[in-house]
């Protein structure tokens, strides 16, 4: 029955979320950024001259960098498509840039699940549910969380048109893995910490005044996240290092491998003891 | 069956809602009045599973409300309705009832659906099914929590203030359901209004102070008050009487009292009524506790 109940819960928080046009201004502010950043992205991209690393590299512009020497190139990045390895720079650039944007965003809409509860007066009749604390949360985190993967897919669709609108072609899987093992992560962390740092709160302005304490932990967490995560194009080939200023050799793996250790545990330590704290006050009110 | 012993509850080790509560409640109706302040919503509460208790015990049907387990087990055989109700604004009736139905455990999609359109229609808002519940009316969302609270069919109904701001018939109506249900299930009704214990309740408690201090027929009370209701005419009676009702009539006003009033020229004794009843019982606490409190 546990199951069921989260599912359910999940179900009707991002249809109410949905209703209260929370979700339709974070797919809006998604897609502004997304816009806003390709933009520059581009600009950039039309006037940069790049100078590949490595000895005896000259500067040359994106358009002729395919064309240029071997000797030219350092060999972590021979054989690679140049051209279309510098555009996809310009996604990461884009997607770490809208990220921010959104991590703030989310904090602040994303933090009233709860107190509305309170608010709407509708808690008494959950707390005489046969509803466990856990699964009450569960059942919020999920609906935040449902929401939030449901504007991140689309979020992910624009973003892989416009980019190729205003950027040219990019490597596809570079787009790919970003969204699914860097941007999506951290928007959950970010959702799950709204909903559970702001529980305790009993209206939405509460919960807004409560953001605000909030946010900065959270943008430090989600920095954190893009220092450690924004490297796993490594993954797909190591001269996607070069694009968040890791030198691409064969070290570039080895090093993101270690940011990501290094940084998971406060990750997900940060998440687990948002979660025992929300769950402690739950406890605690209950016992009153 | 529920059995209620000793139980008290203390907020901030100061203030006792409830002192030494012994009830037994069996199925059936169950009449629940007092003053404000009385400790009814508290001794709900408790029994929902919502509070804990400071001491004593609750058991029903067999949960005992001071552990998590029993507390669960109470919340599944429970429809609840609080005095203050609120509704997910954004949602309409159908979403809401569909919810809370899965939360209390109608996992089965026909019989859910058949359960909430027979509890739309029985408290009479099929025409406004479809409309968010932010645009319903004060006595509307009332009888949407009832819709609620009767969901999954419950072997016990906790309803505070049930009737509180539905218009005479619709009152009439729900206290004609709870009747209906009552016969194979335990329903505890507390509210200000007499009559709608009058009307449907054969058991009841009065509770004042965070005691129970009358448990018994509604009839017992009445009797009670016998010979202590009288009609005073044109004259308005003194502080010793507590005026229950006035009446503006074609010989002057008919003044409702209870208490002494044979020394009134033209008073007349009444037959009491339930609300007599209580109010006579109220004052007779009233009284005792001046006189205890003089004695200390």
């Amino acid at each position: 029955m546990t199951a069921r109940q989260i599912l359910t819960m999940a179900r009707f928080e991002m249809l109410m979320a949905f209703r209260r046009r929370s979700l339709v201004i974070l797919q809006v502010l998604f897609l502004a950024s997304i816009l806003f950043f390709a933009n520059i992205s581009r600009e950039t991209n039309q006037t940069s001259v790049i100078v590949l690393p490595g000895e005896g590299s000259t500067p040359a512009r994106i358009e002729d960098l395919n064309t240029l020497p071997e000797d030219a190139i350092p060999v972590w990045m021979r054989g690679v498509d140049l051209n279309l390895w510098y555009r996809s720079g310009g996604v990461s650039t884009t997607l770490i840039a809208a990220l921010i944007i959104m991590g703030i965003a989310i904090v602040m809409f994303t933090n009233e699940s709860i107190p509305l509860d309170r608010q709407y007066r509708v808690r008494e009749l959950l707390d005489a549910m046969p509803l466990s604390r856990t699964a009450y949360l569960a059942g919020k985190v999920l609906g935040v969380w449902g929401g939030l993967l449901a504007i991140s897919v689309l979020a992910a669709l624009f973003s892989a048109v416009i980019l190729r609108i205003l950027l040219g072609p990019y490597d596809l899987r570079y787009l790919a893995l970003l969204w699914l093992a860097f941007e999506l992560p951290l928007i959950l962390l970010a959702g799950g910490l709204a909903v559970l740092l702001t529980s305790w709160t009993r209206t939405r302005r509460g919960a807004v005044l409560m953001s605000l304490l909030v946010l900065p932990i959270v943008i430090l967490l989600v920095a954190l996240g893009i220092m450690s995560l924004s490297g796993i194009g490594v993954f797909i080939h190591p001269a996607y290092a070069f694009h968040i200023l890791l030198s691409p050799d064969e070290s570039a793996v080895e090093v993101v491998i270690g940011r990501i250790r290094d940084a998971l545990p406060t990750l997900l330590g940060s998440l687990i003891a948002s979660w025992c704290l929300a769950y402690g006050w739950q406890r605690l009110r209950e016992g009153r | 069956m529920i059995e209620i012993t000793d139980l008290t509850k203390t907020y901030n080790r100061s203030v006792h809602a409830l002192n030494g509560v012994t009830l037994t409640i069996g199925t059936g109706m169950f009449g629940l009045l007092g003053p404000n302040g009385a400790g009814k919503t508290t001794l709900m509460r408790i029994l929902a599973g919502l509070l804990r208790p400071t001491s004593g015990s609750a058991t029903i049907f067999g949960n005992d409300v001071a552990t998590l387990r029993g507390r669960m087990g109470v919340k599944a055989l429970l429809g609840y309705l609080p005095q203050e109700l609120g509704l997910y604004p954004n949602l309409n009736a159908l979403e809401f009832l569909d919810y809370m139905a899965i939360l209390k455990g109608v996992n089965d999609a026909r019989q859910r659906r058949a359960q909430i359109d027979r509890l739309i229609q029985q408290v009479h808002l099929d025409d406004v099914a479809q409309r968010p519940l932010k645009t319903y009316s004060g006595g509307m969302k009332r009888r949407i929590g009832i819709a609620q609270a009767l969901l999954g069919d419950p072997r016990l109904l906790i309803v505070d203030e049930p009737t509180s701001g539905l218009d005479p018939e619709e009152r009439i109506r729900f206290r004609n359901l709870l009747v209906d249900m009552a016969q194979d299930r335990a329903i505890i009704l507390s509210t200000h209004i007499v009559e709608d214990i009058s009307q449907s309740c054969n058991d009841l408690a009065v509770m004042r102070g965070g005691r129970v201090i009358y448990r018994g027929a509604p009839a017992d009370l009445i009797e009670q008050a016998k010979g202590h209701v009288w009609i005073v005419k044109g004259q308005r009676p003194d502080e010793q009487l507590i005026l229950v009702s006035s009446l503006q009539m074609h010989d002057g006003v008919h003044y409702r009292a209870v208490g002494d009033a044979s020394r009134y020229p033209g008073a007349v004794a009444a037959e009491p009524s339930l609300e007599d009843g209580y109010m006579w019982l109220m004052q007779d606490k009233r009284a005792g506790e001046r006189e205890a409190a003089r004695q200390q």
